[in-house]
């Protein structure tokens, strides 16, 4: 009898062991494909393009704006990177990846990878794709790529070039890539750009995709940063000469002009417009972004509404001109210590939200007992230097709003047409000298604003100072200016802006309602002059023995 | 074959089984005399005390009492009638009814050779088992104001580590570590409930009969793959022969937080806040009139007091809980059912947790040799939270808040810090109601074949509910979101002014979340016992067959445009709806046996084993063989050893065997890392204006993981000595885990570009003892006492981990040879004073460089161990970095259980601690305005000044100074602790005083974490929250209860 019950049982058991395959255990993962479907049509491998795309870095979600890192912008809380920045605290155990991951050293080989990743296996699968597409998405990656890798270039100088996707089950110890040198890296962008540039149309089919003029102008701003002191302590003329070359490029192929206002070229209803070279794009209803909550104005109508991390500083407010085009230093500017915001020019309203002015019909005060009093036991969110960003942000969002809901969709700038004729105007300066074609530049930038064109007949060491105040005020809070001041060696030489104070500006009514102005410090900076180049991450110092560490770390 | 064609299979045989063996049935035999009263009293044999609550049935009949408070019963009964005494601890005794039975002994279970066990697929004699187990008397779970069955069971049982680092209601299940950590992975056991894979943690405490761990490898290998981390195994109450008995049991307690960290007062904050300017050279915050108006408290909304933490945090929170059951029946029909509800508050009204528990367990003997059973087990939990905020995040934003900023202005409108608000987060923020259900459902029929001792049983059970293994959970959520308002004081006016402003959404918005997790078991069991002369024979033989689906979908609505809270209210738009869903599965299929062979009942020898598959590997690499063995010698009945009386019971056991773990990595079971995927990215750059989807590699495969494969030695043994006066259960045990997934990402250049599949390359040990004494017995003749201590120690080695070069190298770094989650960091000697710096402000030459910004004096020094080549080279940084603390997960944990017995008192106490651990502090809660945040008190009064040099914290800056903040033994803490974690004191009412259906009447207090010490550190926090201290704060509860039988 039990012999019975055993056989079936037996029978049972083998019958599952008699199975060939495990396969009735399968639970298939539904939302994976393989490279094959991956890589099978256009319409595919759009999505893994997309993604690249995806990357970019998404500043306008991003709190701690790199101007913050700079003399530009206080931090709006201690803990953020940009005091770290400024405390000569970067070691290389505690790298900061950089706002919106933008320095991250794994996070843009991460990026190079994919770049890499779609190069390799799209040309595998060419014969899946028209020649129209591929050239066009090819074109479009390799500037991408050159894009990750300027980020690198600009932050940590020659960096391991990787242009396969590496693999360890097959490529052994050739994954372990060593260093280039600053030339190298440079080259190896510049043929990225320059592969993108041959292909890629003038103007985009569809708006957020690289074209001819964002290649070039990519390349022009890495040609720039190789120029300047940095990268080029000899002042090798002919690196100034190519930079100026590039930019020039970009300046004739007659695409770009400059947006006619200043002010509401960042809004949402002038997206793509004329002067915007390269942006990333913002769409609702849950791709929008929270730049006014971030950054803007923190008490308004009373109420706690923004986080308010924007936070220009005096330094900063001090090198927008007068309206009538001169510096507040020049004894016959007209400029009134005591009424620091009389008669500036039309940028300094345009950029910044000051005591007694307008912010969504609220009148913004950060004298002592006013509604946004500066804040100097940064104890709150409230600005810590008396003055609050206004450029970029849209007045219209309400910031709570903006927090929550994300409504804005305005552009982030990554290239916009100014950047082209300041960076030809520098480097044709450094180059040969303020020609007429520098003139003609800068005075391109200063009539938009309503400013009088430059002196004539400045020395190049005086253009070079109008140069460089010019581009600190007309990029401020775009997050130009940590690579300005580090590739001009200025951080800790020179105007040393990196290791004098912070300045804010303290506000004391009197009697009869006037009003005391004076600049009082907030924060004691300090930098070393090794630290313009980032410190490598120790931890991929310690995954890869071919790394070199840079100096002074 | 397909799975449904051998499920009919067995089913099929056991219907053949059940017609071929059942005959007609026979009749009870009915007694021909009268029944008469019959009038007795049930004593403990070994001292003579009398028991109450024993249950006394006429054998073959529902007719059963319970014995009184002096042990006293009356039953009707006649001479013919066998009596039949059950109590639990006891063994069962049976006895011909007389007139007056003076004297019923029953004789403590602890000697008893009838206890059993309960083990892996079945049950075992305690005193034929040869693995490791320990058992938690259910007892201790009922009647302690503790929701979460894990947290009752830290100290109770050998071999068994815990750690609770929240107190919030529905989310303050214990880690539970056996035999501590054993991997670098997954480190859960395997929970098992009535016999499968089951999350027991929020089950009704009172409707569980047995928690049994099982530790070493002859314990666990019938759970194959699963088995490593150990197993609990819990079963429910069933029916127990008798008359039906109905119990009522309830308690009713009040919460507070067992410690509450103490932060500055805004006079403290102002005098911190400036004390930080001058040692940084800004300007000075607080003015001298700002500083008196903190103090004297005379402009409230201008110059607040505020105390945040103290203002959101409620004082006597409840905790209620009302149980109901009803256990009865005969020999053919046997019933459990129980219904329970528990209201347990959190620290504000907002928060709360309603369980209704419900549990119906049904046995019946349809014939002689078949026995059906049958069990619904389910509850619903209503969870409440507010919707903006995790209780955590609500509790670092209180910790954070400078006292500057009220909590409530004057006038009761609520602030508002850093565009957050903590009244508007907790009670205007709209909520999250989840609803969270489990239904566990079995059906068993076991059918006793005509072969003596050969029995096959087949299980069916459908289980909707929390998973053991994953996070997946069968709930239904609704978050309805609303702007929550707040107010800010505008001082510029006379009088002031309070604007309203909102934060959070624009407009109201509502998620709701379904999700499901369905699991079938199917299990086929054979099972053989036979004696022949002098030798025992056993045998198991089980396929269990397993699959789990889950799915869960997601539909929001935005901009409402009204305050209702329905889908479909919401705003217009197609924008302003979204949705999404997931689903998932886990399959698994497992031979199991189990034989054993006992010679002499002296001589014990056992093999099981699992020939296991599961779906987490690559076709063709799915199935894996995990066996055991063990052995076990009962010296105590060997004839040398009669003569010595005072040992009552030795035992020698040992285990060796293998078992298997997850793959898994960060306690992650790891899903499809044999795939090399590319995964779908819902949403992707804006191009052309409008968002995109994208595909992204996901992970570069490995299609070779494995499972974790744990070979684990044991040896140990069990005494009784001087009846019962101490017994003794020790064990060692050693266990080497390989196989363990590790990513050779630190053996790849970090310019890889993506995550590899993780490789089955780390090796780890674990070694330790787990020790269970017990005594009990008689103090004076009123006054009896039980004990029971348990210790455990476990202590891991890493042996192989992939760690980069930089840490392998440096012997200090090398975390190689070292427990796993060792700590690491630099050595701080103290703290710089002026001696140590030039005039300029700059460092001495020959003092270590630090490389983490500026230092003065007042801030760490850090000791120069080593340097790039392992040499002090002069700078402070990364290498210098050595052990500055042992892991989190404590390696030490103790109980002590006392329990004593006085006349109609009881007294059950429970002390619990741990040891060897340490805790990393960190942030605002030791460094001031770290975060934006705050200080504590303790860092006011004992911070580093020019004059108060020996302190315990370094000077004070506006930002803690990146130099100070790094990871340091400055800032690791001894968790050593020892609490008073459970305590009960109980009166029964004598039996005079009970009358009519009133067979039992208790009343008691209880109470939970009362008091903890913590000799080795100052600051205030509990030994097992979070090194920010931000963690929901554990609970000291006070309940009182009665608990009533009918």
């Amino acid at each position: 009898m039990i012999n019975k019950y055993l056989v079936i049982l037996l029978a049972v058991t083998i019958s599952f062991t008699d199975c060939k395959k495990d396969n009735f255990l399968n639970v298939p993962p539904k939302g994976s494909l393989t490279d094959q479907i991956t890589f099978s049509s256009e319409n595919n491998a759009d999505l893994f393009v997309n993604d690249i795309y995806e990357q970019l870095p998404d500043m306008n979600n991003e709190f701690e704006a790199l101007d913050q890192w700079t003399d530009n912008s206080d931090v709006g809380a201690n803990w953020e990177d940009g005091l770290y920045v400024r405390s000569n605290s970067m070691n290389p155990s505690s790298v900061s990846s950089g706002p919106a991951n933008m320095f991250s050293w794994t996070g843009n080989y991460t990026n190079i990878r994919k770049c890499n990743v779609f190069l390799q296996e799209a040309a595998a699968n060419e014969k899946n794709f028209s020649a129209a597409w591929y050239t066009q998405r090819v074109g479009e990656v390799h500037f991408l790529r050159a894009y990750f890798y300027s980020l690198l270039y600009q932050c940590y100088g020659g960096v391991p070039l990787i242009s396969v996707p590496l693999d360890n089950q097959t490529q052994g110890d050739s994954i372990f890539v060593a260093r280039s040198s600053l030339d190298s890296t440079l080259a190896f962008i510049e043929a990225d750009c320059d592969s993108a540039a041959a292909v890629l149309p003038l103007t985009a089919a569809q708006s957020g995709r690289a074209t001819k003029g964002a290649a070039l102008t990519l390349k022009g701003a890495v040609e720039l940063f190789a120029a300047s002191p940095l990268c080029n302590p000899t002042d090798d003329l002919s690196k100034w000469a190519k930079a100026a070359a590039t930019n020039l490029a970009v300046m004739n192929l007659n695409v770009y002009s400059l947006f006619p206002d200043f002010a509401s070229q960042f809004l949402a209803a002038n997206n793509w417009n004329s002067e915007q070279i390269f942006c990333r794009g913002y769409a609702l209803p849950n791709q929008g972004h929270s730049r006014e909550g971030r950054l803007g104005p923190v008490i308004v109508h009373g109420a706690e509404q923004a986080w308010g991390n924007l936070q220009p500083t005096q330094n900063l407010v001090d090198d927008y001109l007068m309206s009538n085009g001169k510096p507040i230093t020049d004894p016959t500017s007209g400029y009134d210590p005591q009424h620091p915001y009389l008669n500036r020019e039309q940028r300094f309203y345009q950029s910044i939200v000051y005591d007694s002015s307008e912010w969504q019909g609220d009148i913004w005060e950060s004298r002592i007992g006013g509604n946004n009093q500066i804040d100097l036991g940064s104890t709150s969110d409230i600005s810590n230097t008396g003055y609050n960003a206004r450029k970029t942000l849209d007045e219209s969002i309400n910031g709570a709003n903006s927090l929550t809901l994300s409504p804005n969709t305005s552009n982030y700038t990554i290239y916009r047409y100014a950047e082209v004729l300041l960076s030809y105007a520098e480097a044709q300066n450094e180059a040969v000298g303020p020609d007429a074609s520098v003139y003609a530049a800068v005075n391109a930038v200063k009539a938009r604003s309503a400013l009088p064109a430059v002196a004539a007949g400045l020395s190049q060491d005086s253009m070079r100072t109008v140069l460089r105040r010019e581009r600190r005020v007309e990029f401020a809070f775009e997050d130009k200016r940590w690579n300005d001041i580090r590739r001009w060696d200025i951080t800790t030489k020179g105007p040393a802006v990196l290791t004098n104070p912070m300045l804010g500006m303290l506000i004391q009514p009197g009697p009869g309602g006037s009003l005391t102005y004076t600049e009082v410090n907030v924060f004691n900076n300090s930098f070393s002059e090794y630290m313009n180049w980032m410190p490598i991450p120790e931890a991929a110092m310690e995954q890869n023995s071919k790394l070199v560490q840079n100096a002074g770390y | 074959m397909p799975r449904s064609n051998w499920l009919l299979t067995i089913l099929l045989l056991l219907a053949v089984a059940g017609t071929l063996t059942a005959g007609p049935r026979p009749i009870s035999p009915q007694s021909a005399l009268a029944p008469r009263p019959i009038r007795g009293k049930i004593v403990d044999e070994t001292n003579g005390q009398p028991i109450a609550g024993a249950t006394i049935t006429i054998k073959g009949t529902s007719s059963a009492v319970t014995s009184d408070a002096n042990g006293e019963f009356t039953i009707q009964a006649d001479s013919k009638d066998i009596l039949v005494v059950t109590y639990v601890g006891y063994e069962t005794t049976e006895r011909a009814a007389k007139k007056v039975m003076e004297f019923f002994a029953l004789h403590p279970s602890a000697h008893n050779l009838n206890e059993v066990v309960v083990v892996g697929y079945g049950t075992q004699k305690k005193t034929s088992l040869t693995a490791a187990v320990s058992t938690i008397n259910p007892a201790v779970l009922a009647e302690k104001p503790v929701v979460d069955l894990t947290n009752g069971l830290a100290g109770r049982a050998s071999g068994l580590i815990a750690q609770q680092s929240s107190g919030e209601p529905g989310f303050d299940m214990s880690a539970i570590y056996i035999r501590g950590i054993g991997s670098t992975g997954n480190t859960n056991p395997l929970l098992i409930v009535d016999g499968v894979p089951r999350n027991f943690s929020r089950l009704d405490p009172a409707t569980i009969e047995t928690v049994t761990v099982l530790k070493d490898a002859a314990a666990v290998a019938p759970y194959g793959v699963a088995g490593a981390n150990g197993v609990i195994l819990v079963t429910t109450k069933k029916g127990k022969t008798g008359r039906p008995s109905f119990s009522y049991d309830g308690y009713a307690g009040i919460q507070n937080p067992t410690r509450l960290p103490q932060f500055v007062n805004s006079y403290q904050y102002a005098l911190l806040r400036n004390e930080g300017a001058t040692n940084d050279g800004t300007p000075i915050p607080y003015t001298a009139y700002d500083l008196q108006k903190f103090k004297d408290h005379t402009d409230p909304d201008g110059h607040s007091d505020g105390h945040p933490l103290n203002d959101i945090i409620l004082n006597n929170r409840l905790i209620t809980y009302h149980n109901a059951s009803l256990s009865g029946g005969s020999d053919d029909f046997k019933y459990y059912a129980a219904i329970a509800y528990t209201n347990h508050q959190g620290m504000w009204s907002t928060d709360y947790i309603k369980k209704y528990n419900g549990i119906l367990n049904l046995t019946a003997n349809p014939t002689k040799t078949t026995t059906v059973g049958f069990s619904v087990n389910g509850y619903i939990e209503d969870q409440h939270y507010p919707s903006q905020q995790t209780s955590g995040a609500i509790l670092d934003l209180a910790e954070r808040q400078p006292p500057t900023v009220p909590t409530w202005y004057s006038n009761g409108l609520w602030s508002a810090w850093q565009g957050y608000s903590l009244i508007g987060i907790i009670y205007h923020s709209g909520y999250i109601e989840n609803e969270n259900t489990s239904l566990l459902t079995q059906l068993s029929i076991e059918q006793k074949l005509p072969v003596k001792g050969l029995a096959i049983k087949g299980v069916v059970s459908y289980d909707n509910g929390p998973d053991p293994l994953f996070a997946n959970t069968s709930q239904y959520s609704r978050t309805w979101e609303t702007p929550i308002p707040f107010y800010n004081v505008d001082t510029t006016t006379h009088p002031y002014t309070y604007n309203a402003g909102t934060e959070g959404v624009g407009k109201p918005a509502l998620i709701e979340t379904w999700s499901q997790n369905k699991a079938m078991t199917y299990q086929g069991l054979l099972t053989y016992a036979a004696s022949f002369g002098n030798n025992d024979i056993s045998a198991l033989a089980v396929v269990e067959d397993r699959v789990v689906n889950y799915q869960a979908f997601t539909a929001t609505r935005y901009n409402y445009n009204l305050n209702i809270d329905e889908l479909n209210y919401g705003g217009p738009l197609a924008t302003d709806e979204t949705n999404s869903g997931y689903s998932s599965g886990e399959k698994q299929l497992g031979y199991v046996y189990r034989a054993s062979y006992a010679y002499d009942k002296k001589y014990l020898f056992e093999a099981s084993g699992r020939y296991d598959g599961s779906y987490l590997f690559a076709p063709g690499h799915r199935f894996g063989f995990f066996p055991a063995f063990s052995g076990g010698w009962r010296l105590s009945q060997e004839k040398f050893m009669r003569q010595i009386t005072w040992i009552d019971n030795l035992k020698l056991r040992g285990s060796w065997g293998q078992s298997g773990g997850y793959p898994s990595t960060s306690g992650a079971i790891q899903t499809y890392q044999y795939l090399s995927p590319y995964n779908v990215v819902s949403s992707s750059a804006v191009l052309g204006g409008s968002g995109t989807q994208g595909i992204q590699e996901a992970l570069q495969g490995n299609p070779a993981i494995t499972w974790e494969k744990s070979n684990k030695t044991d040896v140990g043994f069990e005494a009784g000595l001087w009846k019962g006066l101490l017994s003794i259960e020790a064990d060692y045990f050693y266990e080497k885990r390989s196989n363990m997934l590790v990513s050779i990402g630190n053996a790849l250049p970090a310019e890889y570009g993506i995550s590899t599949g993780l490789t089955n390359g780390g090796i780890m040990s674990n070694h330790g003892i787990d020790l269970t004494l017990t005594s009990a017995g008689n103090i004076t003749k009123d006054l009896r006492y039980d004990v029971k201590g348990t210790f455990t120690f476990a202590r891991n080695k890493l042996l192989k981990v992939y760690e980069n070069s930089a840490t392998y190298n440096n012997p200090n770094r090398r975390q190689t040879g070292r427990p796993l989650n060792t700590q690491f960091g630099l050595k701080a000697t103290g703290y710089y004073s002026a001696a140590d710096f030039n005039p300029d402000g700059s460092l001495k030459s020959g003092e270590p460089v630090p490389s983490f910004g500026p230092v003065q004096p007042g801030d760490l020094k850090y000791a120069d161990l080593s340097g790039p080549n392992n040499k002090p080279d002069g700078v402070i940084d990364a290498n210098d970095i050595t052990v500055v603390g042992k892991p989190s997960v404590p390696e030490i944990m103790f109980g002590l259980e006392p329990r004593l017995y006085f006349k109609q008192f009881d007294l059950d106490l429970l002390f619990q601690g741990a040891a060897s651990s340490s805790l990393y502090v960190n942030n605002y809660f030791v460094w001031p305005f770290g975060s934006s945040g705050s200080a504590t008190v303790l860092a006011f009064n004992d911070h580093w000044t020019p004059t108060h040099t020996n302190a315990l914290y370094p000077r004070i800056s506006g930002t803690p100074p990146s130099n100070n903040t790094q990871e340091s033994n400055w800032w690791m803490r001894n968790t050593a602790y020892v609490r008073l974690k459970s305590l009960q004191l109980g009166y029964s009412l004598p039996g005079r005083l009970l009358h009519g259906s009133l067979k039992a009447m208790r009343i008691y207090i209880a109470g939970q974490n009362l008091l903890t010490w913590t000799p080795k550190y100052k600051e205030n926090i509990d030994p097992e929250n979070g090194s920010k201290n931000e963690n929901y704060y554990q609970q000291r509860v006070l309940s009182f209860g009665l608990s009533t039988t009918f």
